[in-house]
């Protein structure tokens, strides 16, 4: 039988699937409603875009587009960030690619000290399908693959994260990896057999966090904890946590939980975790998403998604009480809305003077917005009108070090680095 | 006097595409869940927009395109959504033969423009040109997804590639 054959016998198939299919009525679509089952299961994303596009139309006229910024719960006068447009001149643009080689996607990049910094994702060929793989580069400008990047498997590997630690790097994915030296990987097992979360946190202790919800599994909520970063115990968690931070005092903090009410959690080690009281939600908002936390700023810094929708920023003295600080109103609604990635910060990266982010403000074949945006204090934000970044499909991950900020995305089947070393001031 | 209404242009487009959307969305996510979701999703947003669309067709098919593809590009945070979604739901949607699921799980493993050209092309037996004016894209480089997509499929399927 050839392909083509197949193909059609196989499209009929998937035709046959929806036959019986119920088709919703009417009025669901044109009232925007969901059937009971819909709305028990309804997740933030969906929330987020609805009430982004609902928002919108609903206030008839165009957005205010000036972002809005609120009193920061801070003794100091912020530092006003200015001179945007010379910072954006000062950002540099590197490939991650060889020519004829594989399609390259990189997921996270961390700064792993003398070696300077490791970026890790995966690859895509014809005949391994998609495989992790690691990048090095001692300055963010000239990388080269890791040679001893594991054996191509037979399934499908895939690294979403990595975090550099004490005693060596760990990078999560389908699989956990440890490396002492950012070019030897192995492959960790993990107890059960199951399948590691995606995000991740080294601690002061030396100790590693991994948490998030095991996507490449099932996405069931998991917290794994290591002392060394190759033996890994299951920590029972009631919630899957989007981030997690430690605080210069050792605290750990995260949030998670129900996009209706992402609470937040605190813990001395990273394996025991207690609530906060409804008091201390970061936002009563519905749809807010914390993505990432930072320690910085006036304690912590926190970025997401707010209940609108929009790239937003969050500082806390304590971890305790969260303050919305900056948020970035989105244009709409285009045709693009509906298929709009979900604008949200992705990741904040702390220097010596500056803090920097990146993220992006919508998505779509054809119309994309990824962003940068800096902060003196943590506080007071401000998109950075970087050319470079026209052409880059999403900015996924940056990091701070040896002076320089690396900002990882991806164009046209390539990885791109970003790199911004801020001039003294 | 009982007054008769008819469909309205909308109503008669959802109730003609709703189906063979959902079945684009099944075969570009694997999930019937999903696909449900994603397809009512845009359907609803399809409304709100109607009087600005000028090609429904193409533009539903786009979205449920683009909202897939977005929720593998962004792995973490949309896939953590959609994986609470699809707790304990009930499908309306049949599940598929388990060859016919091997074979649009190939699909899938594509890069995600070939994945949709090649759906596109079989599943809605749609022409090369209206594949690339779907997908935003000359149709010059939706054969070109074409082509690649259906040597790859044919090296790990093991069959032959007729051109």
């Amino acid at each position: 039988m050839n392909l083509d054959t197949l193909a059609r016998l196989h499209a009929e198939e998937a035709r046959n699937t929806v036959t019986n299919a119920t088709v919703p009525p009417i009025a669901q679509i044109t009232d925007g409603r969901r059937p009971r089952r819909m709305v028990a299961a309804l997740a933030w994303t969906a929330v987020a875009a609805a009430a982004a596009i609902g928002a919108v139309l609903l206030a008839g006229p165009a957005p205010d587009l000036t972002p809005t910024t609120l009193t920061p719960a801070v003794t100091e006068v912020p530092v006003p960030v200015s001179g945007v447009e010379l910072i954006a001149s000062q950002w540099t643009s590197h490939e991650v690619r060889a020519d004829g080689g594989p399609e390259i996607y990189a997921s996270s990049v961390a700064f792993v000290g003398p070696e300077g910094f490791v970026i890790t994702g995966f690859t895509w060929t014809l005949d391994a399908g998609i495989q992790t793989g690691w990048w090095k580069s001692a300055h963010g400008e000239t990388w080269e693959v890791v040679s001893d990047s594991g054996t191509v498997s037979p399934d499908r590997t895939e690294a979403a994260g990595i975090v550099a630690g004490e005693q060596g790097m760990v990078a999560f994915g389908t699989h956990i990896w440890f490396s002492a030296n950012g070019t030897d990987w192995t492959v960790v097992p993990i107890e059960d057999e199951g399948s590691p979360p995606t995000r991740g946190i080294a601690l002061e202790s030396g100790d590693y966090v991994l948490y998030g919800n095991d996507l490449y599994a099932g996405g069931a909520a998991r917290v794994l904890f290591s002392e060394d970063g190759t033996n890994w115990d299951i920590i029972p968690t009631p919630v899957d946590f989007s981030a997690m931070v430690q605080l210069d005092s050792g605290q750990l903090v995260a949030t998670g939980g129900k996009a209706s009410k992402p609470m937040t959690w605190t813990s001395t080690d990273g394996k025991a975790w207690t609530p906060l009281s409804d008091d201390h939600l970061i936002s009563q908002g519905r749809g807010v998403l914390v993505t990432t936390m930072v320690a910085g700023g006036p304690g912590l810094v926190a970025a997401g998604m707010n209940s609108d929708g929009e790239p937003t920023f969050w500082t806390s003295v304590d971890g305790r009480t969260f303050q919305e600080t900056t948020s970035f109103p989105l244009a709409g609604p285009t045709a693009e809305d509906v298929s709009r990635e979900q604008p949200s910060v992705q990741a904040i990266a702390v220097g010596q003077e500056w803090m920097v982010a990146v993220g992006n403000t919508g998505f779509s074949f054809g119309t994309v917005d990824p962003a940068i945006w800096v902060s003196r204090d943590g506080v007071v934000w401000e998109a950075v009108p970087v050319d470079l970044i026209d052409r880059i499909v999403s900015l996924d991950h940056v990091t701070y070090g040896g002076s320089t900020f690396v900002a990882v995305g991806s164009r046209n089947a390539r990885t791109v680095v970003l790199r911004w070393e801020p001039s003294s001031s | 006097v009982q007054v008769v209404r008819g469909p309205t242009p909308f109503e008669g487009f959802y109730r003609h595409q709703y189906r063979p959307v959902l079945a684009l969305a099944h075969v570009l996510s694997g999930s019937p869940s999903l696909a449900e979701e994603v397809t009512q999703e845009v359907f609803m947003a399809a409304y709100r927009q109607w009087d600005r669309i000028e090609n429904p067709e193409g533009w539903v098919r786009t979205a449920v395109a683009n909202k897939v593809h977005s929720w593998r590009r962004r792995r973490y945070a949309e896939a953590r959504a959609f994986a609470r979604m699809g707790t304990g739901r009930q499908s309306t949607v049949d599940e598929m033969p388990v060859e016919t699921s091997h074979f649009w799980a190939e699909v899938r493993r594509l890069p995600p423009r070939q994945a949709q050209t090649i759906a596109l092309f079989y599943l809605e037996d749609q022409s090369v040109t209206k594949t690339a004016e779907i997908l935003g894209c000359s149709e010059s480089t939706a054969r070109e997804h074409l082509m690649r997509g259906r040597k790859t499929l044919a090296e790990r399927l093991n069959v032959e590639k007729r051109t």
